[in-house]
């Protein structure tokens, strides 16, 4: 029964790219690849970073759209030419299994898609690098470790747990008082260090975000605090120079929303003798002025490794994109079994408004008090309509963080249910489907 | 040498609903039926008659509303039944993105055929309906005489011991109807069992060995061509370059029995295609160049 549905599988999925292919959607993609690269190279911003960015979520969203509709118009064209040309009665009539059918359409769907993406993610990181190429190229991604654990350093050096569920940590007793950072799984550290990046709220009695509150930072390997160093700024941290000349660290007021890694944090660098041989590191914060500061567990004090270039990076949002992209072809193929194609194309678009609304509910159930029957809509709504911003890749690579293969197996897990349970109607649909 | 039938029907019969269940249409009643090994069996009837349902019962296609079908001996949805059809549909659905040499790949690749096996046969089925020059050319632009000859060469590509054709000269000049018939009869000497679904009256007379005659969803007769077509009320009597005195002779022993003396007529067809044959200068068995 396998070797039925893998033959099957196989050879629809061959055919699925080949009627891609000679469909002339080449051409679309080819247009979409110059004008996405036009818009990125043609961006104005303030500066040189924000046209960056500018230009990173240009490629992203621009690649996520062309997957979104590559999705829903060739799922829903390609089986409903199928049903409605007869096509599918030659390929039924042979010794093929009705799932390896759906699936080798599904996959094949998918290839020619990332095939696309690829494409796309290489015109991008092109266009980002010729912005670049007077700045010394393309910055490299960034990946975050946070830290795994965290303690309060009261005013007599005393070291004090903090509460698995108390995620904020504020400091507004005399200086002195510190936060206490366990860092672990740490890779081998480059000669220079990895890089350290540190940021609070910075509660000054003006409450006008001017204040700012000077720090002394230092860090040991592991639990070795004799081996203790003071950390000092990176000269190219974009805040927390002293103006006073005497080095110290000084923290000005961030807010938790902005997420921006080569701006929104204070820059030090966490020398390679500070990380012990398991990867573990310990990193002290004490206050040097009164100021009260506030502290978020998940990410006041992360470490950023080298997080892989513009290219590999959006070819990992790819891989997103083509999680999102498989479901949204599934839920047309279902469609695209029992209605037109124009019914399937407005169906899988439908899904796709769904879904990148779904992310506003928890706000709405909040905030706006709805009656009973639409918060039970809603609450199913949560459960039931895919949440297209759970990975949201244009924002992380924008703000210059890494996607990693973790959030790819990931997107690919929550998106893959979806995918599955309309893959499996589908299949139950055709089962049934007398031709 | 095994007997049993390569198809057998039993009760066979088809009902159509709407929406919500109602019986519309009766395609087929009560269908009983069977083919035996290597026979050319031809199931005939007028536009509507249920030729095509029993077809798509038998091949697994449309489940019974009422009776069984078997296809050597088994349910007709047995993927190991369907390794052994090759089928021919009514109208030849195939990709029009493909060319000559990619269908007979996908279709090979279904039956889960090796590449090298695939290859051989594709060149041999390709030659032997005709399509050699127009191989690399996309399914799109084919007329649809060669659209139906790469239909009936990707019915063979998995070397069938069944082999169901559905209208298969449909849009089909004479003289492809006729190498269509030929393909048919060598279909037979190689032990292959065929079963023929037309309703031109022609092409069955001269191909089959059994006929069974459908109307309305119902079979209304069924034996071989012998049988059906054979009519003991009448004599013939061919006589080579009779004289005057012979004729005579008959008609004075006939009397009023006598019906007609005449030279006997050639078929249309076979006139036909030794006209075209004798202006391309070629041999009845080759196609006409336009197709090519």
């Amino acid at each position: 029964m396998f070797s039925v549905i893998f033959q099957s599988w196989r050879a629809l999925a061959g055919l699925s790219v080949r009627e891609a292919t000679r469909s002339g959607l080449w051409w679309a993609v080819a247009a979409a690849a110059v004008a996405m690269a036009i818009a990125a190279l043609r961006l104005g911003a303030v500066d040189e970073a924000s046209r960056l960015k500018l230009a990173v979520v240009v490629v992203t969203s621009g690649s996520a759209f062309v997957a979104t509709l590559l999705a829903v118009l060739l799922a829903s064209a390609q089986l409903r030419r199928d049903l409605e040309s007869k096509s599918i009665i030659g390929v039924l009539a042979k010794p093929t299994s009705r799932l390896g059918y759906l699936l080798g359409r599904w996959t094949g769907v998918l290839a020619w898609i990332a095939l696309a993406l690829v494409v796309l993610a290489a015109i991008g990181s092109g266009a980002a690098g010729i912005l670049w190429r007077g700045h010394g190229g393309v910055p490299d991604a960034r990946q975050v470790v946070a830290a795994s654990d965290w303690s309060r350093i009261t005013l007599s050096g005393e070291v004090v747990a903090i509460p698995a569920a108390q995620t904020r940590l504020g400091l507004a007793g005399s200086s002195g008082e510190g936060v206490r950072w366990r860092l672990e799984h740490l890779g081998r550290a480059p000669a220079e260090g990895f890089e350290l990046l540190l940021r609070a709220r910075v509660r000054g009695e003006d409450f006008d975000g001017s204040q700012r509150c000077a720090v002394e930072i230092t860090a040991w390997p592991g639990n070795d605090s004799a081996k203790a160093q003071a950390l000092s700024l990176d000269p190219a941290s974009p805040y927390g120079k002293d103006t006073s000349g005497r080095g110290a660290v000084v923290l000005a007021d961030i807010e938790d929303a902005r997420n921006d890694l080569g701006q929104d944090w204070a820059r030090l660098r966490l020398p390679a003798a500070c990380i012990a041989r398991d990867g573990s590191a310990t990193v002290q914060l004490a206050r040097k002025t009164p100021i009260p500061l506030m502290f978020n567990r998940a990410d006041s004090l992360v470490v950023a490794q080298p997080g892989g270039g513009l290219f590999i990076n959006l070819v990992r949002a790819a891989g997103v994109q083509l999680a999102i992209a498989g479901m949204l072809a599934a839920c047309t193929l279902l469609i695209a079994m029992h209605a037109r194609i124009a019914v399937a194309v407005l169906g899988g678009l439908t899904l796709v408004v769904a879904g990148s609304a779904v992310s506003t509910i928890p706000d709405l159930l909040e905030y706006h008090n709805p009656s009973a029957p639409t918060r039970r809509l809603l609450e199913l709504a949560l459960v039931v309509v895919p949440d297209f911003d759970r990975v949201n890749t244009a924002a992380q690579l924008a703000g210059g963080k890494q996607v990693t293969w973790a959030a790819v197996g990931w997107a690919w897990a929550y998106f893959g249910a979806f995918s599955t349970v309309f893959l499996g109607l589908a299949w139950f649909g055709l089962a049934r489907h007398e031709v | 040498m095994n007997d049993a039938p390569i198809l057998r029907t039993v009760g066979l019969g088809k009902r159509y609903a709407d929406f919500w269940g109602r019986a519309r249409v009766t395609a087929l009643a009560d269908l009983n039926l069977e083919v035996r090994p290597g026979e050319v069996f031809g199931l005939l009837g007028p536009n509507g008659s249920g030729k095509t349902t029993t077809i798509k019962l038998l091949l697994g296609l449309l489940r019974p509303s009422t009776g069984d079908a078997f296809v050597f001996g088994r349910d007709p949805s047995d993927r190991e039944v369907k390794r052994r059809i090759g089928y021919l549909p009514e109208e030849t659905y195939l990709y029009r993105f493909l060319n000559a040499d990619e269908t007979l790949a996908f279709f090979g690749r279904i039956f889960g055929l090796e590449a090298t096996v695939i290859r051989e046969r594709s060149e041999k089925l390709i030659q032997r309906v005709g399509l050699a020059q127009a191989r690399r050319r996309r399914l799109g632009e084919y007329s649809k005489g060669m659209a139906r000859r790469l239909g009936l060469a990707q019915a063979l590509i998995n070397d069938p011991d069944l082999v169901i054709l559905d209208e298969p000269t449909s849009g089909l000049d004479p003289i492809g109807s006729a190498e269509v018939k030929e393909l048919i009869v060598e279909l037979k000497r190689a032990g292959k069992t065929v079963l023929l679904c037309s309703h031109l009256l022609a092409d069955v007379e001269d191909v089959c060995d059994r006929i069974a005659v459908l109307h309305q969803g119902k079979l209304l007769e069924c034996g071989t061509v012998e049988e059906l077509l054979r009519d003991d009320r009448r004599v013939m009597v061919e006589l080579e370059e009779p004289g005057e005195a012979v004729l005579a002779g008959v008609r004075a022993a006939a009397g009023d029995r006598l019906r007609s003396i005449a030279p006997p007529r050639e078929r249309l067809e076979a006139r036909f295609r030794r006209i075209i044959a004798a202006a391309d200068g070629r041999g009845p068995g080759q196609p006409p160049a336009s197709e090519a």
